[in-house]
């Protein structure tokens, strides 16, 4: 190109030189803005622009949402401080609005005035249940008001809570809760009546107990029978006895990480049908893998309409356990996740996965994985070739860059402004210490704000996070986000809880004019139809597939209810509901912008 | 084109003049104190860590490039960038500084990476670590081509640059290419075989072109934990440089930890000694000293250094008891069995949940040959839930040699319902039937069979297990063959391996046996080991 003309090189200098000159001359020189510079404040002419095309806003407080995480931490830095909790969203009551479960911490030691807790315990202890009281006003706006139901419930969950399950696990039409603890944990069921939200401790009579550090769990029909079972993912075996001062690479103490203790299985329970639970961790295979398990979910990933289940595990080999169906009667499990490619990162490493989530990101109709890691590592994106095997596409999509500052923890796929494409939030917190923070004196040096990545609809995601309002500049240590439409205006909402932080109701206020479907499906008896595959085809022929589901994220549990954005098509659409058995449902005809309620037939 | 890289080096070096004039023309007449204080933690930091940190905060001329090393290797990366961007102003011609000060950069997914990057590279257009780090910033954020470019560029000048050919590798990766990708990365693997990156990116390929065989191979080269992995070996000495200055015990206990796995033993002492140096009052790292010590064959020192580790830890915490366990193992190493069962036993005493503590117990009975004694073990491991696969396998090869034939079949009957994929199970079960004088011919011909297709290479505990079924159906002629072949594979290894002399002998007796027509009696000897070394399949196996 440069080869014998002679003004080529001087070209070349000024043309590599004066760039940078200018960007640097930019940067480095560069004097602070003065107060009163023009350009710092907007011309009168030009308002500031309103409803931006992402915008989320915290209502929380404003709504009665009032919960404050509370984690004990005392200076001694345990391992359970900076873990949880969770929360999730479902219809307690039934009266097709969203109520809140929020999971606390508790007290880990005796009260102790030389060494009280850095941050004050809260007034009201233990889990909270928080019933919506959505009111559509006259003038179409709507209202959202929650009231603490939780002495009514007859809920008592004073374990140090970490995530919960929701699902119908007595196929009454109600929705049970499951709250996993770092100890016992607990099954609530939902004996609701008469918009009264109640429930009745069953730990004991279902058999479902797990005494150890257990994280998140799902519930899901493994096989098939109708009956949701029960999976739980347990963390590891610290217990405050076994507490150990682990330290930072300089020495200085840290909190420990999880190969500074041994790895727990997880627990598998198989419904009997009866209210009754019988534990298969054993015989079904996954008692074998003892790991670190932070979060879980389930799905059919191989594409033999069995669902399977994927576990991401804290800086040990993530697991996929496939579904091999029933062998002796009793459902069996492999892990296939490291043939899979599903195991570890690209290089090779087990990464420290904490949330995760299964969607079709790349719209070719099967579910791929997205977890989330470590500041320093890159949040992961394992697309799926329908059959099973993954590819790990984080750098070819946006997905890798944009995640190495952050500490990620819950996730979920959000189509923030209904265009059809699934888009991502994750919830950010450190694990290790933050210097600016220490420098500041900051008691929980370990903030970051949270981020939202939009998908451009060709599996390409770009890290809007500055561009959506304040609620994702927050700096905090935020763990869980639970999806859900909680003032069913047909926009997907966003439960975000923090650890030692406020609980945050973040309501999407996003302009789009998109048009959307909700649709609720119910199997034959009456409850959610979890694990069920829907497809949803526009008026233009296109399909989308969704999965029934309250799992995925992290410690978290989300709207059954599956709300698909539409674009610009105002058309009716076509649902199409595939059975594990491959049998098929369809409804045609089905208007947009509203809910439906569709039932399976027998 | 001599001339474009004559143009292009020229303007690589106006680049980095322009750099250096630009960063001292900004600087004000008097520049500001710059805002970097010792880190406020620092009497709780290692006393190797926080004397290095003196010497350099205390110099009399401060040295911010390597200040600004030691704040980033500890984890201090504000104060580390303030640093570097004062070395890149007192050493503008210095590329290490914006080189490193990139790095971090990275890290906080910070655009102005990619700057600092090109200014290092206008000042050492040679260092190919830079343009990999260029490239490798351009594969993460999805910029193939660009990536594809700085590798090649890399390779031009040195075509063997094993980062550059892992980043093609990967690139070809990335576009679903396993076929372009597969021939980046064999021959890179011939070099460094041990490399866990490297092989996942082979199994990532041969899965994508649907050799599931190979890429099985590929994976199983990945070690479970990442402590003990092997990295690619990339050449950057300015990062390695850096990665020498942290004298952490921490990382000095990573780095012997790493020495182990490569089994450089000596080397591992040495850093864990470090270690203990670093950190005197770190129970752990005299811990792993110890261990490092007693695989050296120190015995006395190691047990010095267990007794330091016993009188520096809380008395019953969780790491002492793990301490007063591994003090157990290695009196048994030393050679005192007998006071290691003590120990144990005091320890169970007062703390029956120890598990760790009753797995040792059991094996040191098991090794001792107190087949009944480990049994109990066993059966209380098995009672407090714990049933990993090697408890598993020792309970029923301890039945088989006490022997209690009906225990041990019952006992694999169980085990091998909750996990029919446990092959090393099923071979046991076999030698059962092999050593069962009233088992018939199909049952032995079909085990001879399923063992046969096992494997293509086969260990020494399939193929003494295939020995026996040809012995017990009567075949002690293929018997003696298969046999013979375990013997000779260990006669070879033995030598050098003197724990493989106990598993020679009872391979010996077995091989009589066979010559003299005869068919095993004991399924499992007291003193035997599963073996995973490879045995050539004998002419007319």
């Amino acid at each position: 190109m440069l080869r014998g003309h002679p003004g080529s090189v001087d070209r070349m200098r000024t043309r590599c030189l004066f760039p940078l000159l200018l960007a640097l001359l930019a940067t480095a020189c560069s004097e602070p803005t003065a107060s009163g510079d023009a350009a710092a404040t907007l011309p009168e002419s030009e308002p500031p622009a309103t409803n931006p095309r992402w915008l989320f806003e915290d209502v929380a407080a404003a709504s009665g949402l009032s919960f404050e995480h509370w984690n004990d931490m005392r200076g001694e830095l345990l391992f359970v401080e900076p873990v949880g909790a969770g929360g999730g969203l479902a219809d307690l009551d039934g009266d097709g609005d969203l109520d809140v479960i929020l999971l606390q911490g508790s007290a880990l030691k005796p009260p102790d005035p030389t060494h009280p807790p850095v941050f004050p315990p809260p007034a009201q202890p233990g889990a909270r249940v928080f019933r919506n009281d959505l009111q559509m006003l006259p003038d179409g706006q709507r209202q959202l008001r929650f009231v603490d139901v939780t002495e009514a419930s007859g809920l008592r969950a004073d374990g140090y809570g970490m995530g919960m399950a929701t699902g119908d696990y007595d196929n009454d039409g109600r929705i049970d809760l499951y709250l996993a603890n770092f100890g016992a944990n607990q099954l609530w069921r939902n004996v609701s009546t008469d918009g009264q939200i109640r429930f009745e401790q069953q730990t004991e009579v279902a058999a479902v107990d797990d005494p150890r550090w257990s994280t998140s769990a799902s519930f899901v029909d493994i096989d098939d029978d109708g009956w949701l079972d029960l999976y739980v993912a347990n963390y590891v075996n610290f217990s405050l006895d076994r507490h150990r001062a682990c330290r930072s690479g300089s020495g200085r103490p840290d909190f420990c990480g999880p190969n500074a203790y041994d790895g727990e299985p997880d627990s598998l329970f198989r419904n009997l049908g009866n209210g009754r639970f019988e534990d298969i961790s054993r015989a079904s295979g996954i008692q074998a893998e003892p790991s670190s398990g932070l979060g879980v979910v389930t799905a059919d990933l191989d594409g033999d309409r069995r669902i399977d289940i994927y576990v991401a595990n804290d800086l040990r080999r993530n697991l996929l356990w496939r579904n091999l169906g029933l062998r002796d009667g009793l459902p069996r499990f492999e892990d296939i996740a490291l043939l899979s490619g599903t195991a570890v990162s690209m290089d090779g490493r087990a990464q420290a996965s904490m949330g995760i989530v299964a969607g079709d990101l790349d719209g070719d109709g099967d579910d791929d994985l997205f977890m989330t890691h470590l500041s320093g590592d890159h949040n992961t994106l394992y697309l799926n070739d329908g059959r099973g095997g993954f590819i790990d596409a984080s750098m070819n999509t946006g997905m890798a860059a944009s995640s190495l500052p952050h500490t990620g923890f819950g996730t979920v796929l959000i189509d923030v402004d209904n265009d059809g494409a699934l888009d991502v939030v994750v919830a950010n917190g450190e694990v290790r210490v933050i210097e600016a923070q220490v420098q500041a004196g900051d008691p929980l040096p370990l903030k970051q704000s949270n981020q939202l990545l939009v998908n451009d609809g060709q599996g390409h995601f770009e890290d809007v996070s500055h561009q959506a309002g304040i609620e994702f500049q927050r700096l905090e240590v935020s763990r869980a986000f639970a999806l859900g439409d909680v003032d069913n205006d047909g926009r997907s909402d966003l439960l975000l809880t923090n650890n030692s932080g406020p609980a945050r109701l973040l309501l999407n206020r996003s302009n789009s004019a998109h048009h959307w479907i909700g649709l609720r499906v119910l199997t034959p008896s009456g409850r959610d139809a979890l694990g069920l595959r829907l497809g949803i085809r526009s008026a233009n022929g296109s399909w989308q597939w969704r999965r029934v589901a309250t799992d995925g994220s992290y410690l978290a549990a989300n709207d059954a209810r599956v709300l698909v954005g539409l674009g610009d098509s105002a058309d009716a659409v076509e649902v199409l509901a595939v059975r594990s058995d491959g049998s098929e449902q369809r409804w045609l005809d089905l208007a947009p912008d509203r809910y439906h309620e569709l039932r399976l037939e027998r | 084109m001599k001339r474009r890289r004559w143009a292009l080096s020229r303007c690589r070096a106006w680049r980095g003049l322009a750099l250096g004039l630009l960063l001292c023309a900004c600087q004000p007449a008097e520049p500001p104190a710059i805002d970097v204080a010792p880190p406020p933690d620092l009497a709780q930091l290692d006393l190797a860590v926080r004397e290095q940190f003196r010497q350099l905060w205390e110099a009399d001329t401060r040295d911010w490039g390597a200040l600004a090393q030691w704040f980033h290797v500890y984890r201090y990366p504000d104060s580390a960038e303030r640093c570097y961007r004062e070395a890149i102003l007192q050493q503008p011609l210095e590329p290490r500084w914006p080189y490193l000060l990139a790095l971090l950069l990275v890290e906080k997914s910070d655009p102005s990476a990619a700057e600092y990057l090109e200014a290092a590279l206008a000042l050492a257009p040679e260092a190919p670590q830079i343009r990999l780090q260029l490239a490798d910033m351009a594969r993460r954020q999805g910029q193939a081509e660009q990536a594809a470019e700085g590798y090649r560029a890399v390779l031009a000048a040195r075509p063997k640059d094993a980062a550059a050919r892992f980043g093609m590798g990967q690139l070809a990766l990335q576009r679903g290419d396993a076929p372009a990708a597969l021939e980046w990365l064999l021959p890179l693997a011939e070099e460094q075989p041990n490399a866990a990156e490297l092989n996942y990116a082979l199994g990532t390929a041969w899965r994508l072109q649907g050799d599931a065989t190979r890429a099985a191979a590929a994976l199983e080269r990945v070690p479970d934990s990442n402590l003990h992995q092997l990295p690619l070996q990339r050449d950057d000495p300015w990062q390695a440089a850096m990665q020498q200055m942290d004298r952490g015990s921490r990382m000095l206990t990573r780095r012997g930890i790493r020495a182990s796995r490569e089994g450089d033993h000596a080397r591992a002492a040495r850093l864990f000694g470090a270690a203990v140096q670093s950190d005197p009052d770190g129970v752990e790292e005299r811990l792993n000293w110890a261990l490092a010590l007693s695989q050296l064959g120190r015995h006395e020192a190691a047990l010095a250094q267990i007794d330091a580790a016993l009188n520096r830890s809380v008395a019953d915490s969780d790491m002492q008891l793990r301490v007063r366990t591994e003090q157990a193992r290695l009196l048994t190493l030393a050679g005192q069995p007998t006071q290691a069962e003590r120990l144990l036993q005091a320890l169970l005493d007062d703390h029956p949940e120890q598990l760790r503590a009753r797995l040792e117990l059991a094996r040191l009975l098991h090794t001792r040959g107190d087949m009944s004694g480990a049994l109990a073990q066993y059966a209380q491991l098995r009672a407090a839930g714990a049933a990993s696969p090697e408890l598993v396998f020792w309970q029923a090869a301890a039945l088989l040699a006490l022997p209690d034939r009906a225990a041990a079949a019952e006992q694999l009957r169980r085990d091998l319902h909750d996990d029919p994929e446990r092959q090393r199970l099923q071979l046991l079960q076999w030698r059962l039937l092999a050593t069962d004088p009233r088992a018939d011919r199909q049952s032995l011909n079909s085990a001879r069979d399923q063992t046969l297709a096992l494997t293509p290479s086969p260990n020494v505990l399939q193929v003494e297990t295939l020995a026996m079924l040809l012995a017990g159906s009567g075949d002690h002629e293929r018997a003696a063959r298969w046999q013979q072949a375990v013997v000779s594979a260990l006669e070879q290894a033995a030598p050098a391996q003197a724990a493989l002399v106990e598993s020679l002998h009872i391979a010996r007796r077995r091989l009589t046996l066979y010559r003299e027509a005869r068919r095993p009696l004991k399924a499992w000897e007291p003193t035997e080991r599963p073996l995973a070394l490879r045995i050539q399949v004998p002419g007319g196996g």
